[in-house]
């Protein structure tokens, strides 16, 4: 089912033989002159001293698979061999992304709500409305504040003790993304000028960790929005918000952006491969990555033509350097997801 | 071409300093000048590493973005993490394995182009840090404006009135794009348009800096 390099003899490296391996590297230091280092350092095994891989920690125990073992021990080789034919560890070709579904509104006791799932990383967004005075210098403006939480249920390579510093990275790329694409015009959560207006705190929460949480909070957070609906409130004499009478109305969301995330590796040739939705073992081994936001108008349409012409927000943070030519193949990658999820995203939004 | 408020073409950049070793305790130190946004980095490495902190193969980077007088937020740990990709694609890490290169970026005038103007500092306070790196690189500021115009180096009042501000860092080898970001969404021909007018300024700053360096290097052959 799982296609295994055909370099890996897995009659040289039985059970128990990959596990006295996994115990004489791990404690092997660079000078190491073992006769068993030497000949692993011969075979192009080992380069150089490994890097102990985080995700050891939760196979340990678990090395009855040969392949199981190489994954585990030398992550980045293993991946290699993959990108070598053409095809990633999970079977997608490089510019597939994985199986995406979504629903809303499953958070009765929220405002709005949206999950996503892009492959095994599943998120969860969730918008609560609250208000506060308007600043004096924007006396006419709402305020959007976005939060994605990476906490220990996702995965265990975050910290308990305090936000990590992707979650706050993710968080401030949500936040921007929203606003510089105008997805809601913040003048429409106003309640009475000067007096009161709403706050928008988008939460989103992941509940399984197995990379690109970037896109798919980005997306759960739009249709959260979509979900969301403001109350019928008014300003009472002694300057309170208070609830009046009248229908909930739905939020007036003007913009749709859709994100993907690519990393980007070099393949023997040296040229730039790129993965589109990486899983987290190819984002840990890749750290170059590549984000493209198409923003599609609202209300959305079958028509393809808003895709072409769909305005695009680029965001490389750092990493690997990039020439036009391949800026302009990252773009036409968003693009081609675009078109994917635009027929699911019509129908949800119906 | 309409001239913009301080009397610029669209292509120009305002006047640019970039001083030496403004800090005498940290191993390389750089100020940049962007007109009135003025930003300082402190580099101390390569030294050793926390046991948390190091690789057993390459050194690692830590970046630390400060403001002027304000608190850091989330747009601070952004920036933290663009500098820091950027520059471990510019840094020789392979030579210091087990090491930590710390770089504090610290705001000191805030007058639009932050992004670009830190990650500037940064650079050349590696080098002046004495840290290998591959190449040089250099980051502008292009701000879209709603007219259809692209302005370069942007001040406050021209990014907040922008559609979209884009920030881009060019590697000096090869002209490639290491770090993009954009603060709003423009069609594609006017964001590769911004790349490429950024590209063709970042020869501009790569001269300014090769001169400070320099200038530099003299000071120090004289001192000896």
């Amino acid at each position: 089912k799982r296609r295994v390099p055909t370099c890996w003899n897995t009659e040289q490296s039985t059970g128990t033989k990959s596990f006295c391996l996994a115990q004489e590297t791990l404690s092997v230091a660079p000078t190491s002159t073992s006769p068993f280092v030497r000949e692993l350092r011969e075979k192009n095994w080992i380069a150089h001293q490994p890097r102990i891989p985080w995700p050891c920690r939760e196979v340990v125990g678990k090395m009855t698979d040969p392949a199981d073992s190489i994954r585990a021990l030398f992550p980045e080789q293993y991946l290699r061999k993959f990108i070598e034919e053409g095809i990633r560890p999970d079977e997608r070709i490089f510019s597939a992304a994985r199986e995406t579904s979504f629903n809303r509104g499953m958070i009765r006791t929220a405002d709005g709500s949206a999950s996503v799932q892009l492959g095994k990383t599943i998120v969860v967004a969730g918008v609560m409305l609250s208000t506060f005075r308007p600043t004096v210098g924007t006396p006419d403006t709402g305020r959007l504040e976005v939060v994605v939480e990476l906490g220990t249920v996702c995965s265990n390579r975050f910290p308990t003790w305090k936000p990590s510093d992707q979650a706050i990275a993710i968080s401030h790329f949500v936040a921007r993304t929203l606003k510089g694409a105008g997805v809601v015009d913040l003048k429409d959560l106003i309640i009475k000028k000067g007096a009161a207006a709403f706050i928008l705190n988008i939460s989103v929460t992941c509940l399984n960790y197995d990379g690109n949480v970037e896109d798919a909070a980005l997306l759960a957070a739009v249709l959260a929005l979509l979900d969301t609906k403001l109350p019928p409130v008014q300003v009472s004499e002694t300057g309170e918000v208070v609830e009046c009478e009248g229908e909930p109305k739905k939020l007036s969301v003007k913009k749709l952006p859709i994100a993907l995330t690519q990393v980007l590796l070099i393949n023997n040739n040296n040229e730039v491969e790129m993965l589109a939705d990486p899983t987290a073992e190819e984002e840990d081994e890749a750290n170059s990555s590549i984000t493209a936001v198409l923003v599609l108008p609202l209300p959305l349409t079958s028509q393809t033509d808003a895709v072409d012409t769909a305005p695009v927000m680029l965001h490389k943070p750092g990493g690997m350097g990039l020439q036009a030519k391949q800026l302009r193949s990252v773009v036409s990658a968003a693009r081609s997801r675009s078109l994917r999820l635009l027929p699911l995203l019509v129908k949800e939004l119906k | 071409m309409a001239t913009r408020k301080d009397g610029r073409t669209a292509e120009q950049l305002r006047a640019m300093i970039c001083e030496l070793k403004p800090l005498n305790q940290a191993d390389g130190s750089a100020r940049f000048q962007f007109g009135s946004t003025q930003v300082i980095s402190g580099v101390f490495g390569p030294r050793e590493g926390r046991a948390s902190n190091r690789d057993s193969d390459e050194s690692t980077i830590t970046v630390t973005w400060n403001r002027g007088a304000r608190m850091s937020g989330p747009r601070e740990k952004e920036y933290e993490g663009i500098i820091r990709k950027t520059l471990e694609a510019l840094v020789v890490r392979a030579q210091d394995p087990l090491c930590v290169i710390d770089v504090t970026v610290q705001e000191m005038l805030e007058g639009g182009s932050s992004l670009a103007a830190g990650l500037n500092a940064a650079v050349v306070g590696l080098v002046e840090a004495g840290v290998a790196l591959h190449s040089l690189c250099a980051a502008v500021a292009v701000a879209l404006l709603p007219d259809g115009s692209a302005a370069l180096d942007p001040d406050s009042e021209e990014e907040a009135g922008a559609e979209a501000v884009v920030t881009v860092a060019v590697r000096a080898s090869d002209n490639a794009i290491l770090a993009c970001t954009c603060d709003g969404a423009v069609s594609e021909v006017r964001l590769l348009g911004a790349v490429q007018a950024a590209t063709d300024a970042s020869k501009t700053i790569f001269t300014l800096v090769r001169m400070a360096l320099e200038q530099r290097l003299e000071t120090e052959q004289r001192c000896w």
